[in-house]
């Protein structure tokens, strides 16, 4: 473990010790494509020496547009193995979000799938600085002749190894730099359970620091094969397909396939083989992440004999501060905190992290990173929280959506919204201030059938109230009539609700 | 394509056919979620023996339309 300090040390390692394990499956034309952690490092390799040959002596920044694929992985490692810079762009961006990306990450060089290579010519005009387009589908020709070479230097531990940009829902976004050091430390944060051998069918966004740590950087550490799910569509069918014994799936994902099983489960009572049936035989985990899972969810899917396990991070820290458990026994917490990351409890409850997966900064914005992480290293998280005694965090809510009442109680909406989860009648809530009280504007759903859903839904208040101090007990139920304003990424832009 | 479709949508829904016609929308409607949408479609993909472009299908707001696109790729 000691010699691995960058990522492509962790190729290297991956190669030396699995060799010709399965590295990757892909379903390419209806047929499996299998590649072993040998072929990954070999064309990693290649591609540096590619890179190395156009930029030489220089250490440069190259964006990916795509989705998860083989070739995507070998452009990722390829830039890494070259001792380059990988800027892992969101493919489900517009053209102009995508550009001004690689503009403001100083890329030269972008890797485009095939869907995106459409766009090139206006690419081209957008991105004036850019050297070399490359299509990922042209990478096999590319690398061929290249093939067997290995290319010259090594990265240390602390130099940057990626840019990631996380979006916010307000402002422009932010370009999160993570070190070599940071993403092996996060790749390395938890035991070893023996995963070597196992497969991980890989669902999740590319460019999203979850998927690319817990999926891909794993796979080399632990010796685990990545499956990759072609398409979001076919979740339950690549499931069938692939037979994986895990899978990393973000709340809204595990909540429509707990609905499927439920539909099933009408026609076929066995619950445990209708879990079989849809996860397979070899399953054995979901981890999910990104957003808050509720009980009833963990609880819905014990139903049917299936584990699903929460945890908790940010881009900012690689990204896991805590990882979901096996057996977790406190299913409301965002799981166990991760070896070597030390969490600290502000006294208005903000929490904060130190640990060696902390980001170096925001690229070209020291205002941010000196607004996220202090002068001796703790990043502000910006989420609310507890931790308990047995090294467990729980999640009250967001510290900018804190509501300060008139009394000077502070009350953390989504402490409260988060009981309305998976309440039939309610399909959107946000709790806020109203003349010195907390008030609940609710977007009813209108699937479901009532005679007075306003009735049903205060009732449902009325229970909730109970379980809160005065301070916090929600007085006014507004109805509205349209869904909450959102951001792209489909989240309330709270500032855009009345709030007094 | 319509009529089949209609019957298909109630595996996914508290729906009987009747109650849906060529003007639902699937989002605003008939309540489909982002990702009940997209697997609805990868289930379409068996159920009528058609290969889906996602994105294609995504731009189609209601149940018509679909059936429509569902035809055109089918012919």
């Amino acid at each position: 473990m000691n010699e691995i300090k960058t990522l492509k040390d962790l190729v290297y390692y991956a190669d030396a010790t699995f060799q010709d394990e399965l590295f990757s499956r892909e379903i390419v034309k209806k047929e499996f494509q299998d590649r072993s952690f040998h072929q990954f490092r070999i064309d990693a390799d290649a591609l540096g020496v590619w890179l190395q040959e156009q930029f030489p002596a220089q250490r440069v920044h190259a964006a990916l547009v795509g989705t998860t694929s083989y070739a995507y992985l070998t452009a990722w490692f390829g830039i890494q193995c070259g001792n380059h810079v990988s800027v892992p762009l969101d493919a489900a961006n517009s053209i102009e979000k995508i550009s001004d990306e690689i503009n403001r990450s100083d890329s030269v060089i972008v890797f485009l799938d095939d869907k995106h290579a459409k766009d090139l010519e206006n690419f081209k005009i957008l991105c004036p600085a850019v050297k070399y387009f490359i299509r990922l589908s042209d990478l096999p020709e590319l690398i061929a002749s290249y093939l067997g070479q290995i290319p010259s230097g090594t990265p240390e531990a602390s130099d940057l190894a990626a840019i990631l940009f996380t979006s916010g829902t307000t402002g422009l976004s932010k370009g999160v730099m993570l070190s070599h050091g940071n993403l092996i430390d996060n790749a390395t944060c938890e035991p070893d359970h023996h995963y070597r051998g196992t497969k991980r069918m890989t669902v999740l966004p590319i460019h999203h620091v979850f998927c690319f740590t817990c999926d891909i950087l794993c796979a080399f550490w632990y010796g685990r094969a990545i499956c990759i799910n072609d398409s979001m569509m076919r979740i339950v069918r690549n499931l069938k397909l692939f037979q994986p014994h895990s899978v990393t799936f973000v709340p809204m994902i595990a909540a429509s396939v707990l609905k499927r099983m439920n539909q099933m489960a009408e026609t076929n009572p066995d619950e445990l083989a209708v879990g079989k049936e849809v996860f397979g035989e070899n399953f054995d985990i979901i981890y999910t992440g990104g957003a808050y899972l509720s009980p009833e969810i963990i609880h819905g899917y014990q139903e049917f004999g299936i584990e699903i396990a929460q945890g908790y991070g940010m881009t900012e820290c690689s990204p896991r501060i805590c990882t979901g458990v096996k057996g977790c026994p406190h299913p409301e917490s965002v799981g166990r905190i991760v070896d070597r990351c030390q969490v600290r409890i502000t006294d208005e409850s903000e929490i904060w992290v130190k640990s060696p997966s902390v980001m170096m900064g925001y690229y070209h914005n020291p205002e941010e990173t000196a607004k996220s992480l202090t002068p001796d290293g703790w990043l502000r998280t910006g989420d609310l929280g507890y931790q308990d005694e047995d090294g467990y965090l729980y999640i009250t809510g967001r510290k900018k959506n804190l509501i300060i009442l008139s009394n000077g109680e502070n009350v953390s909406p989504e402490e409260i919204e988060n009981q309305f989860a998976y309440f039939a009648p309610v399909k959107e809530i946000v709790v806020y201030a109203l003349d010195g009280a907390i008030a609940a504007e609710v977007f009813p759903d209108s699937d479901y059938e009532s005679e007075n859903i306003q009735d049903e839904i205060q009732a449902k208040i009325d229970e909730i109230n109970l379980k809160f101090p005065p301070a916090k007990r929600i007085v006014r139920l507004i109805l509205r009539e349209t869904e909450f304003p959102k951001t792209a990424s489909r989240k309330i832009i709270r500032d855009k609700i009345h709030e007094n | 394509m319509f009529e089949n479709l209609k019957n298909f949508i109630c595996n996914y829904i508290e729906i009987t056919p009747e109650e849906i016609t060529e003007t639902s929308r699937f989002s605003e409607d008939l309540g489909f979620n982002s990702y009940d949408f997209v697997s609805m479609l990868g289930d379409a993909e068996e159920e009528f023996e058609i290969e889906i472009d996602q994105e294609e299908a995504a731009k189609k707001k209601t149940v018509g339309e679909l059936a429509a696109y569902f035809e055109e790729i089918s012919a």
